[in-house]
């Protein structure tokens, strides 16, 4: 109980220290000519303003949270974590990863007393205006003369939009503070973190002046709601890339104690590289459903239409995966040794707890896939009416078929195709070079049948007369094909390794 | 088992060897002098026992866990690895409290007593910021210790201190080690290691010798 | 003693079996092409032949190609554990460094031919064959591609100056190949490398817009409109760098060893 106490006690102590004081009096002096700007907006307009305004205005405005808040919070972060980071502290706390998220907790408690204090001097300063009564006439106009005129047309209630826009700021002011711990652990040198400190901020500050108010690197977007409803079209855009950097973060912190050697970059890079084959997917000027652009994400070639680019967005998005499966599959088959076999006692049972685990990674990484090209497709400002304006006849459902049935079908063929060669061959090489002549037959003129397994599952064949439902029965037939000749070869061949 | 284990551990800064190749095997209930010149990596040694350092190549391996791998920081380890960090605007108790609230673990009552034990005054109101080099010294000691610490990694323990009180760390140390604990010490005087140490080692060419007693 | 142990990989590696697989790497790739585009496509020139012909294939499976000619038997040597035996006889160094001699000789003669082949027929046998089809331009404009600027010089000087530029590519990703074998354990990554680098170019510098220095379109610039020649030297000179960290690396390491 006295615990219970003191922590209060400490909280309340903390509250009323000087730094806090002159933290609410920069806010009130800002404050202050604010207001006189927002009353002035109000008098031009004829149309009457009222609390929300004013506190949505304090709360959210660009120029104090840029040049004065986030500065504020930078320096709370660091000054934080120099004092914390001792290894008295570190060996109690047992790890980088604790240490990391107490920093986290206490800059976090540092937010709330400074929410708390923003948020008094705001009531002070908006004394005087019209009562707090939901939306007000100023605030419907469809001008965006202030925050709430930009909010008002996405959220309902202005104490749901001040209670979003301060969790969007505390996420992010999270996030960047995991940033600058994370780098604080790795390199253990204040010079570092303060560089990058200082260059969050003039990076924040550079781009809400230099950039185009639409651009995705706005800094402002992810630190402020309203500016962020207003780059995306929506409430939840900020919220996806911040929560996404949070998970990113938090995979990092997790990992922070581990001692790999040499740190594995290969699924760093593949992430990045599909997320740019995605990206340069989108054809901004055709179709204008997310589902149009889910299809040219994912649009390969077909033998009517064909595009270099396309082509080398499918090799990254699909054969970078076969090319992992086969880094995979090098190791395994080094390893592969009697030892392994007596265990499995047959080749053919081996092979499946092998191809069992892939199949599954297919599943998931498609399902992924589609995850990730929605999530980026939610960035953009595009309608989500469920049908695919491009081609009326091409339904949803289809589409999904195709992506996910002829897709995983597809994928697995690949996986087969591959295993077979370098078992043959003892070479993983060898099915590298196959595999990348079988691409080969994307291009137009070479698969005018559409009967060799290659790249039958880009989406260009929904907008050609193909059936869906015959490249299924296709690929079906070549991978019950794959997988009795690998039965066979299993059977046929001596062990001998 | 030995206690802590290190098995060809090797370590190097930007290409500045410190370590080659080391194994070196801690008992539990013993305590073992390190000694080298300034700079030999005394410190680096007891950073990669604790895991605050990984090292580039080897395991360290404290009562059986591998460090990095599902534990990083051994527990149940007091140490004093350079000069710990004070919150100098506050009074020797009050640090030593915002310590022992991580664990929380131990009494106020338990605190106090660690104090007069290593030799300070629990109840003085003396912030940190006055306090001599020998006090804070004591104070990073009283913090190794207030928690019944099983395994004490101290690198120079003794520095700053007088005569008495050297003494009377000294004697604290040795009742530790009939308690069953296991100490590793650095010290620059070599009275200390002899008076005290079980097993001395010196770092020489980037190994850990031992040196016979 | 370098000189020697280059005459002896020559020896070595000239085998009936391998001079057909060299046979294979320069004349499938571009016969099946041919077969391909013989009909359906619309020649003004006797040179739109030859860009066509080396288009396709040949340009997306080039270092591929390269690896295969000579890098790729390496591993079996690393496998085998001859390296060992081979060590007590002469420096490793002097070894290795035949063995990226001889590779590079081959890789640039095959590199070559594959175009300078294609170059020859199309160019002077197609005429007298007559199999292809030519049309007027009718005003048509013509495609022109990059390093016709050389064709001041002559058709016969274009071609070969051409092919040197392909021979002289081929190298270099034939290089890093055999590079990356020495200095990895695992062949598939480091033959793999080359290709993945060369895809990964042409993937970014498409999806940044920067079409004119593409690995692909840089050595085959069938699908690319004339660019000024000194934009082919920016990969180029990029791709030596690469090769060159690697060979002093690779040198560190082999120093590193014997000590």
């Amino acid at each position: 109980m006295t615990r219970v106490v003191n922590k209060w006690k400490d909280f309340v102590d903390e509250l009323l220290a000087f730094k806090w004081i002159l933290f609410g009096v920069v806010i009130y002096i800002y404050g202050l000519s604010a207001k006189e700007h927002m009353y002035v907006a109000s008098l031009q307009t004829k149309l009457l303003l009222n609390k929300w305004d004013l506190l949505h205005k304090f709360f959210g405005d660009i120029y104090l949270i840029l040049y004065f808040i986030l500065p504020v919070f930078l320096y709370r972060s660091i000054s934080i974590m120099m004092s914390d980071f001792d290894y008295a502290v570190l060996i109690r706390l047992g790890s980088y990863r604790s240490w990391v998220y107490a920093t986290l907790v206490r800059l976090i408690q540092s937010a709330s007393i400074s929410i708390i204090v923003w948020g008094a001097v705001s009531l002070v300063l908006s004394i005087g205006a019209p009562s707090f009564a939901g939306w007000s006439p100023f605030s419907r106009l469809n001008a965006s003369l202030s925050e709430t005129q930009i909010l008002q047309k996405f959220i309902n209630s202005p104490i749901l939009a001040l209670v979003l826009h301060l969790a969007l700021f505390v996420f992010s002011v999270s996030c960047i503070h995991l940033v600058l711990a994370i780098l604080y652990v790795k390199w253990k040198n204040k010079g570092i973190v303060v560089f990058v400190a200082v260059f969050i901020w003039v990076y924040g500050v550079v781009s809400f002046k230099l950039l185009s108010p639409h651009s995705l690197f706005n800094l402002c977007h992810y630190l402020i709601l309203h500016s962020g409803v207003a780059q995306f079209s929506n409430i939840w855009g900020s919220f996806a890339m911040v929560i996404g950097w949070m998970i990113l973060l938090i995979w990092i912190v997790n990992r922070l104690d581990l001692n790999v050697k040499g740190y594995n970059w290969k699924y760093t890079a593949f992430i990045v590289l599909v997320v740019l084959a995605l990206w340069s997917g989108m054809r901004e000027n055709v179709g204008q459903t997310v589902w149009d652009q889910f299809l040219f994400m994912f649009i390969g070639g077909s033998r009517q239409a064909f595009y270099f680019k396309s082509f080398l967005c499918y090799w990254v998005l699909y054969f970078g995966v076969i090319y992992l499966v086969q880094l995979h599959l090098q190791t395994e088959l080094s390893e592969m040794g009697y030892y392994k076999l007596v265990r499995y006692q047959s080749i053919s049972r081996w092979f499946w707890a092998w191809y069992h685990k892939i199949m599954l990674y297919i599943g998931l990484y498609l399902f992924a896939l589609a995850l990730l090209a929605l999530f980026i497709l939610s960035l953009k400002r595009f309608s989500f009416d469920f049908h695919v304006s491009i081609d009326r006849s091409v339904t949803l459902l289809d589409m999904f078929y195709h992506f996910f049935v002829n897709g995983y079908l597809q994928v697995s063929f690949y996986v087969l195709f591959v295993f077979l060669i370098s078992w043959l061959s003892k070479e993983t090489f060898y099915s590298f070079v196959g595999i990348a002549i079988l691409s080969f037959f994307m291009f137009p003129g070479l698969n005018n049948r559409g009967i060799i397994p290659s790249g039958l599952n880009s989406m260009a064949y929904l907008l050609t007369n193909d059936s869906i439902y015959r490249i299924s029965t296709v690929l079906f037939l070549w991978n019950v094909f794959a997988i009795v000749f690998l039965l066979y070869v299993f059977s046929k061949q001596d062990l001998d390794f | 088992m030995p206690h802590i284990l290190l098995d060809q551990v090797s370590k190097s800064f930007k290409g500045a060897t410190i370590f080659e190749n080391v194994n070196f095997a801690v008992e539990k209930g013993k305590i073992y002098g390190i000694i080298g010149p300034n700079g030999s990596g005394k410190s680096v040694l007891f950073k990669l026992i604790c895991g605050f350092l990984f090292p580039d190549h080897g395991r360290v391996i404290v009562d059986g866990e591998e460090l990095g791998v599902n534990k990083r920081f051994p527990s149940d380890f007091g140490i004093i690895i350079d000069r710990p960090g004070y919150i100098a605007g506050k009074t020797g108790f009050d640090n030593l409290k915002a310590l022992a609230l991580i664990r929380n673990k131990i009494s106020d009552d338990k605190i106090k007593q660690t104090m007069r034990l290593v030799g300070l005054d629990p109840e003085s109101t003396q912030k940190v910021k006055h306090y001599s080099l020998g006090m804070k010294q004591k104070l990073a000691i009283a913090q190794a210790i207030m928690e019944d610490q099983q395994t004490l990694i101290l690198d120079e323990p003794f520095n700053a201190l007088d005569a008495d009180s050297v003494e009377n760390i000294r004697n604290l140390l040795r009742k530790f080690k009939e308690e069953g604990r296991t100490i590793l010490l650095t010290s620059h005087n070599q009275e200390d290691i002899d008076v005290l140490c079980d097993e001395v080692y010196r770092i020489n060419r980037f190994k850990l010798e031992k040196v016979k007693k | 003693m370098l000189g020697h142990q280059v005459k002896v990989e020559f020896v070595r590696v000239f085998t009936w079996r391998q001079c057909i697989v060299w046979a294979a790497l320069v004349l499938v790739l571009p016969v099946i092409q041919f077969m391909l585009i013989k009909d359906g496509y619309v020649y003004y020139r006797q040179l739109d032949l030859f860009l066509r012909l080396n288009s396709n294939f040949v340009p997306l499976l080039f270092p591929i190609i390269m690896v295969l000619v000579y890098s790729i038997s390496f591993p079996s040597e690393q496998k085998n554990h001859f390296i060992p035996y081979v060590r007590i006889r002469i420096p490793l160094t002097t070894y290795f460094l035949s063995k990226l001699i001889v590779n590079a000789i081959l890789s640039f003669l095959i590199a070559f031919l594959i175009v300078f082949v294609p170059f020859i027929f199309s160019m002077y046998i197609e005429p007298y064959l007559g199999i292809v089809r030519f049309y007027p331009t009718n005003g048509n404009p013509i495609p022109y591609t990059t390093f016709e600027q050389l064709l001041v010089l002559g058709t016969l000087p274009y071609g070969v100056l051409y092919s040197l530029w392909v021979g002289l590519n081929g190298m270099m990703y034939a290089t890093m190949g055999l590079l990356l074998v020495m200095i990895l354990e695992k062949p598939f990554i480091a033959l793999s490398i080359p290709f993945v680098y060369y895809l990964l170019g042409n993937f970014i510098t498409q999806v940044l817009g920067y079409d004119q220095f593409s690995p692909t379109f840089t050595i085959f610039p069938f699908s690319i409109s004339q660019q000024p020649l000194w934009t082919v030297f920016v990969p180029f000179l990029f791709l030596c760098f690469v090769v060159m960290v690697l060979m002093f690396y690779l040198k560190e390491r082999l120093h590193k060893h014997h000590d």
